[in-house]
C-alpha cells in the first residue's frame, strides 16, 4: 500500500487511492455514512478511511473547534 | 426502464462513485468503470488514453483535466467533467439526468465538456460554447 500523499492541489487523498478525502466529507455533510461511501469506492479499506480519520483527530486544527 | 438505444458509449474514472454507474446502465448507457478493469489508482493521462483507446468518452469528476496540456484531445472521443458542489451519487445522478439530454458522442468528440446543474460548457481547438440547460 502506498503512502498517504499530498498532491501538488490542496486535495488530500486516501492512502492507496486517487479519491480526495474532501469526498468523504461531502457524504457526511448530506447525511451519508462511512458505508456509503466505502459502496461507492469499495477499492478503499475501511481501515484506510479510520486511520486517515485518526489522523485528522490528532492534527492541531481539530482541537481549535467544537460544536 | 432502459432506453432501447444506447445514446453514449462512456469510460468512467475513478473518481464517479458505482451507485452512478449502476444508475447510467439502467438509464441505457454503456458506460464502463475504471474498476471494472482494474484500472483504479491510475493517473490521469492513463484514463486519458484508456477511454480513446476504447472509444469512449471519459467521463471524471477530477478537475485537473481542465488544466491537463499534455494530451491533445484532437480525434478523442472526448472529456466530460462533472461539477458538483458535493460528491455523493444523488447530486452527480441529478446533473447527468440534466445534461445528458442535450450531450452526444459528436457534440462531445474532441472535446472538454464541463457539465453542470444548469450549464454546460464546452472548449474544443481553445473556442468556448456555453449553454444554459
Amino acid at each position: 500500500m502506498k503512502k498517504t500523499t499530498k498532491s501538488n492541489s490542496k486535495n488530500i487523498y486516501l492512502r492507496g487511492s486517487r479519491i480526495p478525502i474532501t469526498f468523504l466529507f461531502d457524504y457526511i455533510k448530506k447525511g451519508y455514512g462511512i458505508s456509503d461511501f466505502l459502496s461507492s469506492y469499495p477499492w478503499i479499506k475501511k481501515e484506510d478511511v479510520i486511520k486517515k480519520l485518526e489522523e485528522f483527530e490528532k492534527e492541531e486544527i481539530s482541537g481549535r473547534y467544537a460544536f | 426502464m432502459p432506453s432501447k438505444k444506447s445514446k453514449l458509449h462512456l469510460y468512467a474514472d475513478e473518481c464517479i462513485p458505482i451507485p452512478s454507474i449502476i444508475y447510467l446502465k439502467k438509464k441505457g448507457i454503456s458506460v464502463v468503470h475504471a474498476y471494472d478493469i482494474n484500472f483504479v489508482k491510475k493517473p490521469d493521462i492513463i484514463h486519458l488514453k484508456k477511454s480513446k483507446q476504447l472509444n469512449r468518452i471519459l467521463l471524471s469528476l477530477d478537475k485537473d483535466f481542465k488544466k491537463f496540456k499534455e494530451f491533445s484531445l484532437q480525434n478523442h472521443p472526448g472529456v466530460i467533467l462533472i461539477s458538483t458542489g458535493d460528491v455523493t451519487p444523488e447530486s452527480i445522478n441529478k446533473i447527468l439526468d440534466k445534461s445528458f439530454k442535450h450531450v452526444t458522442e459528436s457534440s462531445a468528440k474532441d472535446s472538454l465538456t464541463l457539465v453542470t446543474i444548469d450549464k454546460i460548457i464546452r472548449e474544443r481547438d481553445g473556442e468556448i460554447t456555453k449553454k444554459t440547460i
